[in-house]
């Protein structure tokens, strides 16, 4: 990795403060490539609005996330742009705000190539784990345990999990669905997933008596 | 790794962590879920509904920054609210003014951690306010309950009481107080020792614990060897009949093998009583008649009038 690349995105460090665990790192990577549209927009809207609360929001946000996954140039950009819209009273700040839009938007890019490479070469060395499969009783028996954690709000980690995305392919829409609700999960949509659940429940009985 | 970890019998202090970023979430769990039971909550909203259910959250690591409440509203709602203002919160966020901090640290947050967070740092500061918590409870604890019976202590009667009296007036549900005196307590010490009548109270504590657990009341030692139960959502006649079952229930129970009896006094909340010391004081005076009558029996109070309303007379 060439040193400017380095600056893009310190992958030896965050992957040594979360452990190695890959798994949660192909999370908050995925969460980052997902999220990227919206908060580019989210920010170019604010700045068409002259909304300056909202700059600050969501500069704030991306400079905590970009902060937390170690993508250094990124995160300057983002608090520079935080710190003038605590100001934006200035008419000054309101110029280097407008002048800082393309800085962010390309850093915001250039960090989800980086991440889009990294997964990307992650799968191919990861290929034989698309077959994991789980059986029935371990499938439903994982369900229920999850089931209980939404309940009570608990933290369900990425690694407890994963095996959904590959299990019980045969059946398009349980596998659907599976993925759903790991997406759900690693997002915290409590809701969203209980309710995912509960069609995956409905899916497995309904399967089993038919 | 095909298991979520069970969460049966997780004694681990409980955390809550709130940021509206999913991946602030996913590193803080990550760092913190070893040694602790986490929660998770991406709003102030949620917070609030998590730390207000049992059981609650040890700790709250709550973030400033985020939409529609921000840390700062939430951290306000969670110290008014009674249920919820003795929670720990730490406040974890990418604001480094010290204006910021200054804030959190005034609205009651314990502590005030800046982003990036420092692994080591963060818990060895979340131990320390999870200690202190947990040691607070336990002073709570020992000052609200009795020490040979594991029952709530009178201190802790008239705390609440005033309370459930005004509850009941304001809803207008049944309240019903019973008080229970050991009878010929005095000669049990004297004949078989005080060890001896420690046991009869401790085994009379664990029979009211167990009733406390069963039904919706509660039981105080309220000195010596008197016990008083408070019963909610019960009127007179059902008072009545379960004191009259307790008595019976007390009179088979051999505690240390001996035979003992209680004299009961009950009283029920009726229309312009608002004193509880006054219920407490009819309750009273319905056990005198009970050793009176001859002890070993249920006596109901007399009723309750203004004029005759008097407060709870100290025994000798």
């Amino acid at each position: 990795m060439s040193k400017i690349e380095n600056s893009v995105w310190d992958q030896s460090t965050l992957s040594k403060r979360i452990y190695g665990n890959l798994a949660l790192l192909e999370t908050l990577l995925n969460s980052f490539i997902n999220d990227k549209t919206d908060n580019i927009r989210s920010l170019k809207a604010a700045h068409e609005k002259e909304d300056y609360a909202q700059i600050r929001m969501t500069a704030h946000t991306v400079k905590g996330i970009a902060s937390q996954l170690y993508g250094l140039r990124l995160q300057q950009v983002s608090e520079e742009i935080e710190q003038l819209s605590n100001q934006a009273v200035n008419k000054n700040n309101i110029a280097l705000i407008t002048g800082l839009l393309p800085k962010f938007e390309l850093e915001m890019n250039t960090l989800a190539e980086a991440f889009e490479a990294y997964l990307h070469a992650q799968i191919k060395t990861e290929t034989s784990d698309n077959d994991k499969s789980i059986s029935e009783p371990t499938l439903k028996q994982l369900l229920g345990e999850i089931g209980v954690k939404l309940a009570e709000s608990e933290y369900i980690p990425p690694d407890s999990i994963n095996i959904l995305q590959t299990t019980h392919r045969h059946d398009d829409s349980l596998h659907t669905l599976l993925s759903q609700l790991v997406e759900q999960i690693n997002l915290f949509d409590n809701d969203a997933a209980s309710a995912t659940l509960k069609e995956i429940n409905q899916h497995i009985s309904i399967g089993k008596s038919a | 790794m095909t298991a979520v970890t069970p969460t049966q019998q997780d004694t681990r202090p409980i955390i809550l962590i709130v940021d509206d970023a999913p991946a602030n979430v996913q590193i803080l769990s990550l760092m913190f879920q070893r040694l602790y039971k986490v929660k998770v909550a991406t709003s102030g909203a949620k917070c609030i509904e998590i730390a207000n259910t049992q059981p609650q959250p040890n700790l709250i690591l709550l973030d400033v920054l985020m939409p529609e409440m921000d840390g700062f509203e939430t951290c306000k709602r969670l110290k008014m609210d009674h249920a919820t203002s003795d929670i720990p919160i730490i406040f974890v966020t990418g604001l480094h003014e010290a204006h910021d901090e200054e804030q959190g640290l005034k609205m009651g947050a314990a502590d005030y951690i800046r982003k990036p967070v420092r692994e080591a740092v963060a818990l060895a500061r979340i131990n320390t306010h999870i200690t202190l918590h947990q040691q607070r409870k336990r002073l709570e604890e020992l000052a609200l309950h009795d020490q040979l019976t594991g029952l709530y202590n009178r201190h802790y009667l008239l705390e609440v009481a005033q309370q459930k009296v005004a509850s009941a007036i304001r809803h207008d549900n049944a309240l019903s107080l019973l008080m229970v005196d050991v009878d010929h307590f005095k000669q049990i010490n004297d004949t078989h020792g005080h060890q001896v009548g420690d046991i009869v109270l401790s085994q009379l504590g664990d029979f009211l614990s167990n009733q406390h657990r069963k039904e919706d009341l509660i039981a105080v030692r309220f000195g010596g060897e008197e016990f008083v139960i408070l019963l909610e959502n019960c009127n007179l006649e059902q008072a009545t009949k379960k004191a009259e079952k307790l008595r019976l229930d007390i009179e088979s129970m051999k505690p240390a093998e001996l035979s003992i009896t209680a004299s009961i006094g009950i009283a029920a909340l009726s229309k312009g009583e608002t004193n509880f010391q006054c219920l407490l004081g009819r309750a009273d005076r319905a056990v005198y008649k009970a050793k009176d009558k001859g002890r070993n029996c249920v006596i109901v109070a007399d009723e309750y009038s203004e004029e005759q309303s008097a407060p709870l007379q100290e025994k000798h």
